[in-house]
C-alpha cells in the first residue's frame, strides 16, 4: 500500500516515513501543502496521512479541497488537538479516521489499513486468490493451507498484484510501490523479488506479460 | 435610581415649580386687578351719589339707596354678590343723614375725600369717601372685604383648579414620554443583558442615537478586544499543543522503530533521532517558558550598568557550542564608547540570544555572523548578519508571529517558530523596534533598536 505522509515535523516525519515501511507499507513524504497537492495530483496513493497544522495552510483545507475535487482517497488526520469538537471538524471535511499525537505506530498502521480496505470495499483485511491468502497487518500468508512468511518487499510486490488480480502491473508501477521516490533503487530488482515470490507461491501464480509487466494468473476452479 | 426616576423627578420638579410660581402670579395679578376695578366702581358710586345730591333730583335720605339700585348694572354683580355695595351719607357734624337697605349700622369711615381700609365691627371693608363741603356732606361708598376676597378667591379658584387637575395627567405623560425616550437605551441594555457569555457579536450601531452611540461603539471595541484576545488565546493553545505534541509523537515513533528494527543501521539512526527531538524539545520548552516570562512583563529589575558589547559577547559565549558545531565565525564590534544598559538586562539579553541564535542556526557551515552597534540619538542600534538564505520577502512581516516557520525552512529546521515571537514580545515590552532586510552577504540583517528611555510598557 502507497501511502503519502503530509507532516512539517522532521523528526516525526522521519518517524512516520521509516515506521510505516517497516510495516510494510510504501510511504512517500511531503513536509506542506502545496507539495501535498502536486504530489497527489501526480502519483496514485492508497491513502493519505495528514497532519492538521501545516507550515503553508491547514491540514482541513487541505482535505476539504481534495474531497471538493471529487477525490476518494482515505486519509488519516493526524492532530495535536483531539477533543470531540476538533474530530468532528476533522471527519466533517473528509477525513477517514483520527489520531491524536502521540500515537502507536501499530495503531497507526492497523487504522491505515482499515480505511484502506474500507475504500477498497473490501469486509475482510485478508486477500485471497488461487488459494493464496495474505495478512497485510502480520506481512504473512498461506498457501494451500501451508504458511508462508514473506520480507518486507515481497510482502509489498504481492500486495500490490493481489489488490487488482488480474490488471497488469509495469515493472515501474511496482519499483515506485516498492521505493517510492525518496529511497534508491536498489540492484536487487523487481525480477528478484518475482522469483523469490514464485518459490514459494507456485511457478504459475504470478504471469510475466513480455515487455508490459506482471499480473496474477486467472482464478483456477476452487476444486 | 433609574435614569427614567431620576428624569422623572427632576421634570416633575421643574414643571411643578413652574406651575407654582405661576399660580402665585396669577393669584397676585387678579388680587390687584379686581381691586382696581372694584375700587374704580366704589369711587363712581359715590361721585354719581354725590352728583344727585348735587343735582338734587333726589333727597339726601334716598340717595344712598340708589347704589343698590346701580349695582344690578354691574357685570359682576352675580348671584353671590348681590348688593354688594354700601352707601351712608353722613353730615359733616357727624350725623347718618341717609344709608342704603344693607349698609351696617356702624359708621364706615371717618377719614376724608379718597380710599381706606378700615374695620367695622368685626368685618374688614374698603370705602371711597366724597366729602361735600357746599351741602355739609360726606358720601361713603364702601365694599365688604369678605365679598371681595370671595370673588378673588373664585376667579383664582376658577383658574388654578383646571390646572391642578391636570398636573396628574403631565406627570403620567411625563412618565410615558421619558420610557419613551429612553427605549433605545433599554434596547441596548436588554440587548446586552440577554446574551450568553460566549455571545461577543457586534451591537447593531446604525439607528442608535448619537447620545449613546458613543457607549454602542465603546461596547463594540470591548467586544472586539475581547473576541481578539480569545482568538488569540485559543491560537495559542491550539499551536502550543501541536508544538509540543508533534515531537513527543515524533520521539514514540523514533522510539518504536527502535524496538522494531531488525537491523542495526535502523535501529541507530532511531536512537540518534530520539536524541536529537529531546535536544529539540528541550529547546522548545526553554522558549515557551522564555515566552511566558517576556510576555508576564519580567523586566528583571534593575542590574549594574552593563554594556551592550557585553551582553553580545555573554550571548556568544552561551551560543558556544551551537557555534562550534556549525563552525561559525561570530564577529563582534570592537567599540570604545560603548552605550550602557542599566535595566531590561534579561530582555536585551532575550533579544539579542534569538536572533543571534537564529544567524548562526541558518548560516551555512562555516559562515560568518557580523554584529555592530550604533547610536541613532539616544537610541543604541545593534545589527546582525548572517549569510543564510534570509528570509522570503512575502514572509518578513510575519516573523515574530507566534510559531511562524518561513515555507522554506518549514520541515527542514529544528526551529520551533517562537525565537522570532519572543524577540517581538520582548522590543514590545521595551518599547523598541526590530526590522529585518536582505544583508550584503544575501543573507539576513536583523536592526533592533534599543530605546533610551527605561520607561517599559507596564500594560505588558
Amino acid at each position: 500500500m502507497r501511502i503519502l505522509i503530509v507532516e512539517d515535523d522532521d523528526l516525526l516525519l522521519n518517524g512516520l516515513t521509516v515506521g510505516l515501511r517497516l510495516k510494510g507499507f510504501t510511504a512517500d513524504a511531503v513536509s506542506n501543502c502545496d507539495d501535498a497537492r502536486i504530489a497527489l495530483s501526480d502519483a496514485a496513493f492508497d491513502g493519505v496521512v495528514l497532519d492538521v497544522m501545516l507550515p503553508d495552510g491547514s491540514g482541513i483545507d487541505l482535505l476539504r479541497a481534495l474531497r471538493q475535487s471529487g477525490s476518494c482517497i482515505p486519509v488519516l488526520l493526524l492532530t495535536a488537538r483531539d477533543q470531540v469538537p476538533d474530530r468532528i471538524a476533522g471527519l466533517d471535511a473528509g477525513a477517514d479516521d483520527y489520531l491524536g499525537k502521540p500515537f502507536d505506530l501499530e495503531e497507526l498502521a492497523a487504522r491505515l489499513r482499515a480505511i484502506v480496505r474500507r475504500a477498497e470495499g473490501r469486509a475482510s483485511p485478508l486477500l485471497h486468490w488461487n488459494g493464496v491468502t495474505i495478512d497485510p497487518a502480520r506481512m504473512d500468508g498461506q498457501a494451500r493451507g501451508k504458511a508462508f512468511h514473506l520480507s518486507r518487499r515481497e510482502f509489498t510486490i504481492l500486495h500490490a498484484l493481489m489488490d487488482r488480480p488480474g490488471t497488469i502491473l509495469a515493472k515501474s508501477v511496482l519499483e515506485e510501490r516498492l521505493y517510492g521516490w525518496q529511497e534508491e533503487v536498489e540492484s536487487n530488482t523487481i525480477e528478484v523479488h518475482i522469483h523469490k515470490l514464485r518459490a514459494k507461491l507456485g511457478a504459475d501464480f504470478i504471469e510475466t506479460v513480455r515487455g508490459v509487466g506482471y499480473r496474477l494468473a486467472p482464478q483456477r476452479d476452487q476444486s | 435610581m433609574s435614569i427614567r426616576a431620576r428624569l422623572f423627578i427632576i421634570l416633575i420638579a421643574t414643571t411643578g415649580a413652574l406651575w407654582f410660581s405661576a399660580t402665585v402670579w396669577i393669584y397676585s395679578s387678579t388680587r390687584a386687578q379686581v381691586g382696581v376695578v372694584l375700587d374704580a366702581r366704589l369711587r363712581e358710586a359715590a361721585n354719581m351719589v354725590n352728583s344727585l345730591i348735587v343735582d338734587g333730583r333726589v333727597n339726601v335720605a334716598s340717595a344712598a339707596a340708589t347704589v343698590a339700585m346701580e349695582n344690578s348694572g354691574l357685570p359682576i354683580i352675580a348671584a353671590g354678590y348681590h348688593r354688594q355695595l354700601s352707601c351712608q351719607i353722613w353730615s359733616l357734624d357727624g350725623k347718618l343723614v341717609g344709608q342704603s337697605a344693607d349698609a351696617p349700622q356702624l359708621r364706615l369711615s371717618n377719614h376724608g375725600d379718597g380710599f381706606a381700609t378700615n374695620h367695622v365691627g368685626d368685618e374688614i371693608w374698603r370705602v371711597y369717601a366724597v366729602e361735600n363741603k357746599a351741602l355739609g356732606l360726606r358720601v361713603l361708598v364702601g365694599d365688604n372685604m369678605k365679598v371681595r376676597n370671595r370673588i378673588i378667591n373664585d376667579m383664582a379658584a376658577g383658574l388654578i383648579l383646571p390646572a391642578a387637575l391636570l398636573l396628574p395627567i403631565l406627570a403620567a405623560l411625563i412618565w410615558l414620554s421619558v420610557g419613551r425616550g429612553l427605549a433605545p437605551l433599554r434596547d441596548i441594555a436588554e440587548g446586552v443583558a440577554g446574551r450568553r457569555a460566549t455571545d461577543l457579536h457586534p451591537l447593531d450601531e446604525d439607528g442608535i442615537p448619537h447620545e449613546i452611540a458613543p457607549v454602542a461603539s465603546a461596547l463594540n471595541g470591548l467586544f472586539r478586544r475581547v473576541t481578539e484576545a480569545q482568538q488569540r488565546e485559543k491560537n495559542f493553545t491550539a499551536f502550543a499543543a501541536h508544538e509540543l505534541k508533534t515531537p513527543l509523537s515524533g520521539l514514540k515513533m523514533q522510539a518504536q522503530i527502535a524496538q522494531a528494527a531488525t537491523e542495526g543501521d535502523m535501529r541507530d539512526a532511531a536512537l540518534t533521532r530520539i536524541v536529537e527531538g529531546v535536544d529539540r524539545s528541550d529547546r522548545l520548552v526553554h522558549q515557551l517558558l522564555e515566552m511566558l516570562s517576556v510576555e508576564a512583563g519580567y523586566a528583571g529589575g534593575t542590574s549594574p550598568p552593563m554594556s551592550i558589547l557585553a551582553i553580545l559577547a555573554e550571548v556568544r559565549a552561551d551560543l558556544e557550542n551551537l557555534r562550534t558545531r556549525r563552525n561559525i565565525q561570530v564577529d563582534l564590534p570592537l567599540t570604545e564608547r560603548e552605550p550602557q544598559m542599566t535595566v531590561h538586562h534579561h530582555l536585551v539579553y532575550v533579544v539579542l540570544r534569538n536572533v543571534m541564535d537564529n544567524a548562526i542556526r541558518y548560516s551555512p557551515a562555516g559562515g560568518l555572523v557580523t554584529c555592530s552597534i550604533g547610536q541613532l540619538g539616544d537610541d543604541t542600534i545593534v545589527e546582525i548578519e548572517d549569510e543564510g538564505s534570509g528570509i522570503n520577502e512575502a514572509e518578513v512581516h510575519r516573523v515574530t508571529e507566534r510559531f511562524f516557520r518561513g515555507k522554506d525552512v518549514a520541515g527542514k529546521s529544528t526551529g520551533s517558530g517562537l525565537g522570532l515571537s519572543i524577540v517581538g514580545a520582548a522590543m514590545d515590552q521595551m518599547r523598541g523596534e526590530i526590522s529585518f532586510h536582505r544583508s550584503r552577504a544575501g543573507g539576513l540583517k536583523a536592526t533592533i533598536r534599543f530605546p533610551s528611555s527605561t520607561e517599559t510598557k507596564l500594560e505588558g
